[in-house]
């Protein structure tokens, strides 16, 4: 598969591309996703250096939900009725 | 673990950035969206020997297999930046890969942009724009800090390469909540013409400018009704990587492309 500098990475090409085609069969019910939503993170909100809001990073959260994203089966703990067929 | 489903209400209008008036919630659609993504069209020979630690896959057009790793969790980091042809600017798009892959287990979990990251070391406050400051390794530091897990890799797509992937993965169907008639505006003042019909629509080489300013729009593009029937519907690894790669397009559309096909449409609450 030629990208063709569509992606800048420091995985090796060849690598990158066996890793592409290995998801390409991983099962869906293997899969989870996690949308870390502003939120959810701690409410804290503070103005940055251009004047912008910001939301401060409850990193204990936010390290919580990644590991049970990744811990082993994460992928069954799914909402009733959002499991695939 | 302390989950909940993403707030599925919203009382703005849905074409307005959130961020352009500060952190506000970045709610889900009324109701969930959909897009499905077809596989590959020809995804070349694939060959995998699994149980001893490695994994060999051959890939076309390449003289020698790869063999990976496969005795330890990969940590990818994708990230998408706000650029058309470089890999610079802000990346609004910060998302972690996990893989394990001699359970062939995933994870992709995506971060807001707008977290602050002082606690990180780093003078800059904005996540998304240590990647542009201080280089892909400062990001990678940043976001081993933040989420505690170890992440070696990175990966950094622009909007041409977006596009790219799209076209290499044989397009994206996008069903589409409304007709959708919108230019897109480039950086040097041009614009792309982002037309699309209500229901499905397939993006791909034959369509450029369409697929290129799918990677820009700011407008959400998928169709709420149509995704209740995803939820029971079979999804692809490409249908969640290529919507969430698409996330390029801030601030809505990630969101509604990653509820567009939920295993876990969750968020810490």
């Amino acid at each position: 598969m030629d990208l063709g500098g569509a992606v800048e990475s420091n995985v090796p090409v060849g690598d990158l591309v066996s890793l592409l085609q290995l998801a390409s069969t991983i099962s869906p019910r293997d899969i989870t996703r996690e949308v870390i939503l502003n939120d959810g993170i701690s409410g804290t909100t503070i103005t940055g250096s251009d004047g912008s809001y910001l939301i401060r990073a409850g990193q204990e959260a936010i390290r919580a939900e990644v590991s049970g994203a990744t811990l082993p089966g994460a992928a069954l703990e799914t909402p009733a009725g959002c499991l695939p067929d | 673990m302390n989950r909940r489903q993403a707030s599925l209400a919203s009382d703005r209008d849905p074409t307005e950035p959130a961020y352009e008036s500060g952190p506000q919630i970045l709610d889900a659609p009324a109701r969930p969206t959909s897009k499905r993504v077809p596989a590959p069209a020809e995804p070349g020979p694939l060959s995998t020997q699994l149980g001893d630690h490695s994994t060999t896959v051959l890939v076309a057009d390449q003289a020698a297999p790869v063999t990976i790793d496969t005795s330890e969790r990969l940590n990818v980091l994708i990230l998408g930046v706000d650029v058309a042809d470089r890999f610079a600017g802000n990346t609004d798009v910060v998302m972690l890969l996990s893989a394990d892959l001699e359970s062939r287990s995933v994870a992709l979990i995506s971060f807001p942009r707008d977290l602050y990251v002082a606690d990180c070391n780093r003078s800059s406050d904005r996540l998304n724009g240590i990647y542009s400051r201080y280089g892909a390794d400062a990001m990678l530091e940043v976001m081993t800090e933040l989420t505690g897990q170890p992440i070696t890799y990175y990966a950094v797509v622009n909007f041409d390469g977006f596009a790219r992937i799209i076209d290499r993965l044989g397009g994206v169907d996008i069903d589409a909540n409304r007709d959708f008639d919108d230019v897109v505006p480039n950086s040097d003042g041009s614009g792309e013409i982002l037309q699309l019909s209500r229901r499905e629509n397939h993006l791909d080489a034959a369509r450029p400018s369409c697929t290129h300013a799918l990677a820009r729009t700011t407008h959400p593009v998928i169709s709420p009704e149509s995704a209740a029937s995803s939820r029971s519907s079979p999804v692809s690894f490409q249908a969640c990587c290529v919507p969430l790669l698409s996330s390029t397009f801030p601030p809505y559309s990630w969101i509604w492309a990653v509820l567009s096909n939920p295993t876990s449409p969750s968020a810490i609450s």
